[in-house]
């Protein structure tokens, strides 16, 4: 135990917050409170000291030294590494490194396949800059920089950074700005900062112009110690606590996500459980995972310029236990579906089947249409009622010159020769030939529910359809009608457990950032005879806090001269302004 | 409120997007002859200066007081000038109302009229800080922030394709209530770490003038007294050039000040911008942080910021390394904000450049 602690009458480890009783105590003591509290000479107290080399000059640092009695080989390297990790310079180059590699992942193109960096990167005489060849990108691990290794250890030192800059500079700083420090001599008024000294002026008058400004003011045996801002000194304590939660809550969700995508078509289901995919070993899969979503609906609201205004996915959640129903919802993009722990976004789409109808008694449908009823007089001798057909069967019941079709629709997206989404399906007209080739039909095109385009068998363009609207259309022959083009909506599932917790560090550092904007400013103050020494600093806002000052001297009245007193006061050189 | 006629509106926009740039470019002449050719005394400062008492006058009565000003050098001078500043500002708000009112959604989905909010910011950010320091500041204020509204306004009216100035109905993923949030308060970040980060270069241009930086540096991070200071040169030397470079020294500090203040605003204002766009991108497609080009490119401003305001507390550093640094800053800004588009791909190519 040090002097310091040892001549407050403080025992070894005591390191409760001084009481208001403590502090008049201390303040009431004799010239102990001088050495207790007054900063050592030259020594910044309330910044937290730094220097380029790191040594162990900041009070905290020896605060922290102190505490420690004994000298063990471990104690020494954690004293060590601590004083190395909350080096300032350090900190700077760790976020420069990370401002690096993170641009550096923007410049190269992030978790491409290996053909796209053997292209696009190659070795040899076109080598991009003179260097950067797929090898060394890969062997840096340059494809997937933000995964890699070094990335997350360089975060890893940032965390230690922070914490360790709280521990042993932030924390006891603010400790010792919130003690009250009365001094009792102008040559430690000097050490503070700022010094002027008003002749002919009463300490009472500054501490009511202080108050009046929005500063705390405590006066004690004509000293005076004011502040305001305090919270400007924690609010950097807040940011580091609130960046260290983000990143516990990212590392959080890194290895407790589960997530994935599904791409369901109006009409089925699918269990949610089946599509998530953890995110490491550790990710559990929640309970609400087990129900079954099934896609009632999905529309495209289309602007009259045929721009998308909105997707919408009526979807209901199901208990595959009991059938109940937990939850219906119509989602949109940016208005997911969420249920106890699952979220569901909509975030793609696109066409699944197609709908047609085909009016009139035509040879080989006819052929198919005669047997299906044929069938179906057999069946329904055999039960009592028939379900509806499904794919690919003509409609049961349906008279000669009637048939339905749906026909599953297969995207040609990224084809050669197709631009954008572009989905296709196909109408045989006959058998397939003799060599395998394919039969002769109809192709029909879409590119959106909106409409629907027919080529005959020959590729020739024929027309377009809207579905719905019941207007038939003659291809090859045939009249077809559009019923209806089905669609299948894409949702994005997600289960994340550290969400909350990003959330709250968001929350926190939003605040915390705001609130260190503010300035944290002191002024102390002392009466000797008629004149009044008053000191002030601040940590943020200087030049405007010199002004403050000095319109807060100029303010302070000054009293006239005592004509009895043992020596005049010389005439104040001043202007004053009577407030 | 505003007419309904469609035709009415057009010509009616028409007409404030030319007015925003005349006036802007007639804002920036003012300013810059002003400036160069009109320099206050120092007892004009002081005058100035002494208004500032009054902690509860709200900014546009301080601005505008016209009575207590003795000098009416002073009276025409300045207030011409804050005048002309305040047209702008109100012609820039008025084009995003008609824009919000003919587009129906918040007037910040395309380039256009984001840089036109960032015009504005800048303009806005002037009338806030125009009466923190003197005169003479204000001027260099103004002579910067004018002329870098009027580039941002004349680069989005002359510059960009007609079509990508039009205001086209918002696709799903914009139409959300964060739009308003996080959009404008990251354009509000970007307008006060570019004004901040001119300051420090410019403090950088002045301070290559005078060679005593070692004082400077001493005096950037110190608590100061400024009366003391103007004395030491003053009153020891009562030479020409040590009056004139007393007041450079001065005016560096102020700089110096100002650039800070700024920052140090822009800098919350950034992390809100960027922690907002988080969240919605989790609330949109349940991602919070896809390390999108733009969005790390944020994360990189706001790293360099950070490494800026910490390396002012870092003693023997003070002065010029982080004016350096925020020199830095902001080339780093306008790549995040412009930049990041010329390289493609990514969630935030919302119709820019293609």
């Amino acid at each position: 135990m040090d002097a310091r602690t040892r001549l407050a009458g403080a025992k070894s480890g005591d390191k409760k917050k001084p009481t208001v009783t403590d502090k008049l105590k201390l303040g009431n003591a004799a010239p102990n409170v001088e050495v207790f509290q007054a900063p050592k000479p030259g020594r910044d107290n309330d910044e937290p000291s730094t220097s380029g080399s790191g040594n162990a000059s900041s009070p905290g640092l020896a605060a922290v030294l102190s505490r420690q009695l004994e000298t063990t080989p471990v104690q020494i390297a954690w004293r060590r590494l601590l004083k190395e990790l909350s080096s300032l310079p350090r900190a700077i180059a760790i976020m420069g490194l990370i401002a690096v590699l993170s641009g550096l992942g923007t410049f190269i193109p992030q978790n491409k396949p290996l053909e796209f960096y053997l292209t696009n990167y190659p070795d040899g005489a076109e080598k991009v800059l003179g260097f950067l060849t797929y090898d060394l990108i890969l062997a840096l691990q340059l494809d997937h920089i933000y995964t890699a290794g070094y990335f997350y250890a360089a975060l890893g030192l940032l965390a230690a950074s922070l914490t360790a800059c709280t521990y042993t500079r932030q924390w006891p700083a603010v400790k010792v700005a919130q003690r009250w420090r009365f001094f009792q001599k102008p040559s430690s008024l000097l050490k503070q900062g700022r010094t002027e000294v008003l002749p002919n002026a009463r300490i009472q008058d500054l501490g009511a112009l202080l108050m009046q400004r929005g500063y705390q003011v405590f006066l004690k045996d004509g000293s005076l110690y004011g502040f305001k801002g305090l919270a400007g000194k924690l609010g950097p304590i807040g940011v580091h606590a609130a960046l260290l939660l983000c990143l516990f809550g990212t590392a959080w969700s890194g290895f407790g996500t589960l997530k994935g995508t599904v791409m369901c078509p109006e009409g089925q289901d699918f269990q949610i459980a089946s599509f998530l995919l953890p995110a490491s070993p550790l990710a559990s899969m929640p309970d609400s995972a087990a129900n079954v979503v099934h896609v009632n609906r999905f529309t495209i609201d289309y602007r009259p310029d045929g721009s998308v205004a909105q997707f919408y996915s009526d979807l209901a959640l199901t208990d595959p236990r009991d059938g109940r129903e937990l939850l219906r919802k119509t989602i949109s993009v940016n208005d997911p579906f969420r249920y106890n722990g699952v979220t569901m976004y909509q975030t793609d789409w696109s066409l699944s089947a197609l709908t047609l109808r085909v009016l009139g008694n035509e040879a080989p449908l006819a052929r198919a249409a005669e047997a299906s009823q044929a069938a179906a007089a057999a069946d329904r001798a055999a039960e009592a009622a028939l379900s509806p057909a499904s794919a690919a069967v003509p409609e049961a019941g349906a008279s000669a010159e009637r048939t339905a079709f749906n026909l599953p629709m297969a995207s040609l997206e990224g084809r050669p020769g197709v631009a954008g989404r572009l989905w296709a399906t196909f109408l045989p007209l006959g058998e397939p030939g003799q060599d395998g080739s394919a039969p002769r039909g109809i192709s029909i095109l879409a590119r959106d529910p909106q409409s629907v385009v027919f080529y005959d068998a020959s590729g020739q363009f024929v027309g377009v359809r809207r579905p719905g609207s019941g207007k038939a259309i003659t291809v090859e022959g045939l009249q077809l009608v559009v019923e209806d083009v089905v669609g299948a909506t894409g949702l994005e599932m997600k289960s994340d457990p550290g969400v909350p917790t990003v959330y709250a560090g968001f929350g926190l550092l939003m605040v915390t950032t705001l609130i260190s904007y503010l300035s944290h400013s002191q002024v102390w103050a002392l009466q000797q005879g008629s004149n009044l020494f008053v000191s002030g600093r601040t940590n943020r806002a200087k030049l405007s806090f010199d002004r403050e000052l000095d319109e807060l001297l100029n303010a302070v009245p000054e009293l006239p001269t005592q004509p009895v007193a043992a020596a005049p006061a010389p005439p104040a050189p001043q202007q004053q302004q009577q407030e | 409120m505003l007419l309904n006629n469609v035709l009415n509106l057009d010509s009616f926009e028409n007409s404030l997007r030319n007015a925003t740039f005349l006036t802007l470019f007639f804002t920036t002449i003012f300013y810059w002859i002003y400036t160069a050719f009109y320099t206050p005394t120092t007892k004009q400062n002081k005058n100035m200066e002494n208004l500032k008492t009054n902690a509860f006058l709200s900014v546009f009565s301080k601005l505008f007081l016209v009575q207590t000003i003795n000098s009416k050098y002073l009276q025409s001078n300045i207030l011409f000038l804050r005048s002309s500043m305040a047209i702008s500002n109100l012609l820039l708000i008025i084009l995003l109302l008609v824009r919000w009112d003919k587009s129906g959604h918040f007037p910040l989905s395309n380039l256009y009229e984001s840089l036109m909010f960032l015009a504005w910011c800048c303009t806005f950010l002037y009338l806030i800080y125009s009466t923190s320091f003197t005169i003479l500041v204000e001027k260099i204020l103004g002579s910067i922030i004018a002329p870098c509204a009027l580039l941002m306004n004349a680069f989005a009216t002359f510059s960009l394709p007609k079509e990508m100035q039009d205001s086209a109905p918002l696709v799903p993923a914009l139409q959300s209530n964060w739009l308003m949030m996080h959009v404008t308060v990251m354009i509000i970040s970007y307008a006060t770490l570019i004004i901040g980060s001119l300051l420090s270069i410019l403090f950088l241009i002045l301070n290559m003038i005078y060679a005593d930086s070692h004082i400077i540096n001493r005096l950037t991070t110190n608590n100061v007294s400024l009366t003391k200071f103007t004395w030491l040169f003053f009153g020891s030397n009562n030479t020409e050039s040590a009056e004139k470079n007393a007041g450079l020294m001065v005016l560096l500090l102020k700089l110096d000040s100002l650039s800070y203040r700024i920052i140090g605003l822009g800098f919350p204002f950034l992390t809100i911008g960027i922690l907002s766009g988080a969240v919605w991108a989790n609330e949109a497609w349940g991602s919070y942080w896809s390390w999108d080009p733009k969005e790390t490119w944020a994360l990189l401003t706001w790293l360099v910021f950070a490494i800026y305001l910490h390396t002012r507390l870092t003693k023997g550093w003070e002065g010029k390394k982080p004016a350096v640094i925020a020199s830095i800053g902001f080339l780093v800004v306008w790549f995040c904000y412009l930049g990041v588009n010329l390289i493609g791909e990514g969630l935030h190519s919302y119709g820019f450049f293609n």
